[in-house]
């Protein structure tokens, strides 16, 4: 495995009380794989991805316990030092908002130029060089490595933050919600474009999106992720045809169906629990059409099936429900 | 059911102030600062019970003599007991200072909303206006002020105030231009409300942080900026007692007796700071998104 | 030169509701004029709700606030039972915001925060002086009840709530009035899956509760299908394509509004489509393209489409595009 994560739990201490941010998230990454993780704001996705980097403000974050290794190696057991190396460089990341994760006073191609010095043994022209042929790989023409950040577009902002993650050659890129700020017509370039160079430069992704449509482009895997846990993974097909957590379920039933005139849409009932206050049991039983008794008082188990794993109680009792 | 509803009706009921003041309770300083600024509005109102001698009563003890059983914070260069000077003091100096900060908020904060709010040209006339206040001494300016209408309290009062006008308006423009973009101000139009309405209920509420704090710390430079004038001899007439007029005076002798600046500058720097803690107290207090 | 073509949605033969003439809005900026809303027209039915669909900087937000008059129009008019919207005096405008009102994108700017629920969607009653202080406390309960706010929320500001529920509130706002008309922009583009399913189920409640007629701007061309009778589809201040809503999802005919709807990520497996992905991005609204203002980006340009800029007529049924190939499309 690429990048394995076990047991995460990270958790920040604020005036309100302790946000349990991500409780027991585990999965893993192949080489070359792309996993989805979906979820809707609050569910602890960018948590878990900054922890990855180990990124997490601390205080107020704490990451209480949870073992992630990439490349076999121990990225907790790692110094500082040791960690920027990796960040950039073996494990990159694109930001959802292209605007503000540039830095506006320097011009693109210096930008880029100066993550590839910073990791590789170059030169300031070599780097240079290669920044100008970074551009030219997300279509962007590389005369313009001398512009400003504000001199692109929204699109072509996005396109040298994925030049910038991919400058290094990483092993994983970690992308964060990064065509939520585009338009469609857009974001269906940038999608095609990130899908293209994944292939070409073999890197394994992790998606950070609430949009079950981009992951159906992108993703071979999925996970989705409620209140800090991971409820549901498996392939996209699993997912998206045969999805078992109420939860899954749930959100697939709220998109209108463009393919029909007149579709229906059931939404979840209730809100999301208040992560300072999670429920007992199972964190979705209050907003759950399908609670039962036992939902209210245990937490499910995990239970996997042709490498569908779901945490639900209709499932872990003798594989009654559905 | 019907107990419930009426519990909620009752609850509605409450009044903002009381609201506020609920609010404000919890922040110890801003409750302390309020205490002490209440005692010194008291001082002055019931000064003439308070103060041992005459403020203006001239060889009450020996000229410029130190703390003493008799005059506890001694007397000034015509033997007048400085602590009834002190007492008597606060009635001017607080007044000056809360109606001139006054003036000063009301028409510099009304005009930064209005100007914020539309934009355009009425921004650019009454903000170069501003500019030339601003780019006047504000000292010279009061002079001009007091001189074309005459010395006394009033007059006094208004020349301070209009003086600090500008530095409302600019950071009341900063914040209206700021929230005016917001899309509650739009939703206020959708709904049919008169540009005054939401100036006044919408923009002004919004742009509350910034009055408040720049209002507790003009406070003290109003005192000053009065006694400043008053030593000029426009405004406030000696022998009248009043706190930055004493501490001019004092500074004369500030070798051989510096507790004749030591006290009223003590007690500028007392309401200053009272006023500044209650200031950030009354700010977070007004604004609901700060509240636990 | 008239260039308007209602949809034969004229269910009931009634006369539209809403009808727009030739609107424009520019904005005048440091470097020129700002072609944000360029000359269209179209009619809303009563009852109806008509998509307005297009990509950020298309006009389409720029088009809810001129009808509204939140932003006034450069020329064009909207005339809404009858009345020029666009001319009214102040008074008589006022009077008209009681029919037209606006539910906003950005639940979290769209409300005052120093204002408690209660007196947000009280605001419109008491600024149009309805009934007395006690009425209108219950009418707020009422909206509230209606909108699916508990009463426990009226005295609670707007950052104790959720992106949800202060969507409810601003639509409990634009409802305390009756209007008759509501423009929607954008309502549930900034809420959760979950949540944005319960806004839409809402919205369609009231609207037939209500008899309301809305306009839903929307970027997303799913919710647009499931909400609206017809769609107009916008690119930069122009409307490409207006139509009946099955008609367009059946029959996509302007070469934008094929692209844009092939590029939406949808949540299924094995959907047969063409993906056709535009090259570049939009271009500057202060210097639109000549002619057809998609010319730039189109994969079916003819010479004539940079010279002259194509009409929107009507390629039957009431489904009317604006391009030179109308006759070749379908």
């Amino acid at each position: 495995m690429l990048l394995s994560v076990k047991d995460l739990c990270v958790k920040y201490v604020t005036f309100e009380g302790i946000v349990h941010a991500v409780n027991g998230v585990s999965f893993d990454i192949p080489e070359r794989g792309t996993l989805g993780l979906v979820g809707e704001s609050g569910a602890g996705k960018t948590t878990t991805a900054l922890s990855l980097m180990r990124l997490i403000p601390v205080p107020p974050g704490i990451v209480e316990r949870g073992k992630i290794s990439f490349e076999g190696r121990d990225l907790d057991a790692l110094s500082g030092e040791e960690m920027k190396k990796i960040r950039g460089n073996r494990i990159s990341m694109i930001f959802q908002d292209p605007m503000t994760s540039l830095n506006p006073v320097l011009t693109v191609g210096l930008q880029i130029a100066e993550t590839i010095a910073a990791h590789q043994n170059m030169s300031e022209r070599e780097a240079m060089k290669k920044a100008r042929e970074m551009l030219e790989k997300v279509q962007i023409p590389a005369a313009r490595y001398k512009e400003y950040p504000h001199e692109f577009s929204g699109g072509m902002r996005q396109r040298v933050g994925i030049a910038m993650a991919l400058a290094c050659n990483p092993r994983m890129i970690i992308a964060d919600e990064p065509t939520t700020a585009l338009d469609v017509t857009i974001q269906a370039q940038v999608i095609e474009l990130m899908r293209d160079l994944r292939d070409e430069f073999s890197t394994a992704m992790m998606l950070i999106t609430h949009d079950l449509g981009v992951v159906g482009e992108v993703c071979d895997r999925v996970a989705v992720m409620y209140a800090g846990e991971i409820v549901e993974e498996g392939s996209l097909e699993q997912i998206f045809e045969h999805a078992r957590h109420p939860y899954t379920n749930g959100l697939f039933r709220c998109i209108p169906d463009i393919d029909e005139d007149n579709s229906r849409i059931q939404p979840i009932s209730g809100l999301m629990p208040d992560p300072c206050d999670l429920p007992a049991g199972c964190c979705f039983h209050p907003r759950c059409p399908e609670c039962m008794e036992i939902c209210r008082t245990r937490k499910p188990a995990p239970f996997t099936e042709n490498g569908q794993m779901v945490r639900c109680c209709l499932y872990t009792r003798g594989g009654a429900g559905q | 059911m019907p107990v419930k509803k009426d519990a909620v009706k009752k609850d509605r009921r409450q009044s903002q102030i009381g609201e506020i003041w609920r609010r404000l309770r919890v922040n110890k300083g801003a409750v302390a600062g309020l205490c002490v600024i209440l005692l010194l509005t008291a001082m002055a109102v019931f000064a003439p019970w308070l103060a041992p001698y005459g403020p203006n009563k001239m060889n009450a003890g020996p000229r410029l003599a130190a703390s003493s059983l008799k005059h506890p914070l001694g007397t000034d260069s015509f033997g007048r007991d400085q602590l009834s000077r002190v007492i008597y003091g606060a009635r001017i100096s607080l007044y000056v200072g809360f109606i001139a900060v006054g003036i000063g908020a009301v028409c510099g904060g009304f005009i930064g909303a209005v100007v914020g709010y539309y934009g355009g040209r009425i921004d650019n006339i009454l903000m170069r206006l501003m500019d030339v206040l601003l780019a006047v001494p504000q000292t010279i300016l009061a002079i001009a002020i007091v001189g074309a209408l005459g010395a006394n309290l009033v007059n006094l009062m208004i020349a301070v105030g209009v003086s600090q006008i500008p530095r409302y308006a600019r950071i009341v423009r900063a914040s209206a231009l700021s929230v005016r973009g917001q899309e509650f101000i739009e939703a206020a139009r959708a709904i049919g409300a008169s540009d005054l309405r939401i100036i006044v209920e919408n923009i002004l509420p919004n742009c509350m942080a910034p009055i408040i704090v720049q209002s507790t710390l003009g406070v003290a430079s109003a005192i000053l900026s009065a006694a400043a004038l008053s030593f000029l001899g426009l405004g406030i007439q000696p022998p009248t007692p009043e706190w930055g007029s004493m501490l001019s005076l004092g500074r004369q002798y500030m070798r051989n007796a510096p507790h004749l600046t030591f006290y009223p500058g003590l007690i500028i720097a007392v309401v200053v700071l009272s006023l500044n803690i209650f200031g950030d107290g009354l700010r977070d207090a007004l604004d609901p998104r700060l509240r636990q | 030169m008239n260039q308007t073509v209602n949809g034969t949605v004229n269910r009931n033969e009634r006369d539209p509701l809403l009808e727009v003439r030739d609107l424009v809005r520019h904005f005048k900026v440091g470097t020129g004029v700002v072609h944000a809303v360029d000359g269209i027209s179209f009619s809303i039915m009563e009852g109806e709700t008509l998509g307005l669909v297009g990509e950020s900087g298309c006009g389409k937000s720029t088009t809810g606030r001129v009808l509204l008059r939140l932003t006034e129009a450069t020329s064009g008019s909207v005339t809404y039972r009858g009345k020029n919207v666009l001319t009214l005096g102040r008074a008589e405008m006022t009077a008209m915001r009681r029919e037209m009102q606006i539910i906003f994108q950005d639940p979290f700017s769209s409300i005052d925060p120093r204002r408690t629920v209660g007196d947000t969607i009280g605001k419109p009653l008491y600024i149009h002086r309805v009934g007395t202080k006690q009425e209108r406390e219950e009418r707020v309960d009422h909206l509230m009840e209606l909108v699916g706010l508990s009463p426990r929320l009226y005295n609670k500001y707007p950052h104790e709530l959720d992106g949800g529920r202060r969507q409810r509130v601003g639509i409990a706002r634009a409802l305390a009035l009756s209007p008759g008309f509501i423009v929607c922009d954008e309502p549930v583009s900034a809420l959760d899956v979950s949540i944005q399913a319960q806004i839409l189920n809402l919205l369609e409640e009231l609207q037939q509760t209500m008899k309301l007629t809305y306009l839903f701007i929307s970027h997303d061309l799913s919710v647009i299908r499931h909400l609206s009778d017809r769609i107009a589809v916008m690119y930069l201040g122009k409307i490409v394509e207006l139509s009946p809503t099955s008609d367009f999802f059946r029959n996509t005919l302007h070469p934008y509004a094929q692209a844009l709807l092939s590029a939406v990520p949808v949540a299924k497996l094995h959907r047969a489509r063409e993906r056709i992905i535009l090259a570049g991005g939009v271009p500057s609204p202060v210097n639109p393209p000549s002619g057809c203002r998609f010319h730039t980006r189109c994969r079916c340009k003819m010479p004539i489409c940079p010279e002259q800029e194509p009409e929107l007529l009507d390629a039957g049924g009431g489904h009317a595009v604006a391009c030179h190939r109308i006759h070749t499309l379908s």
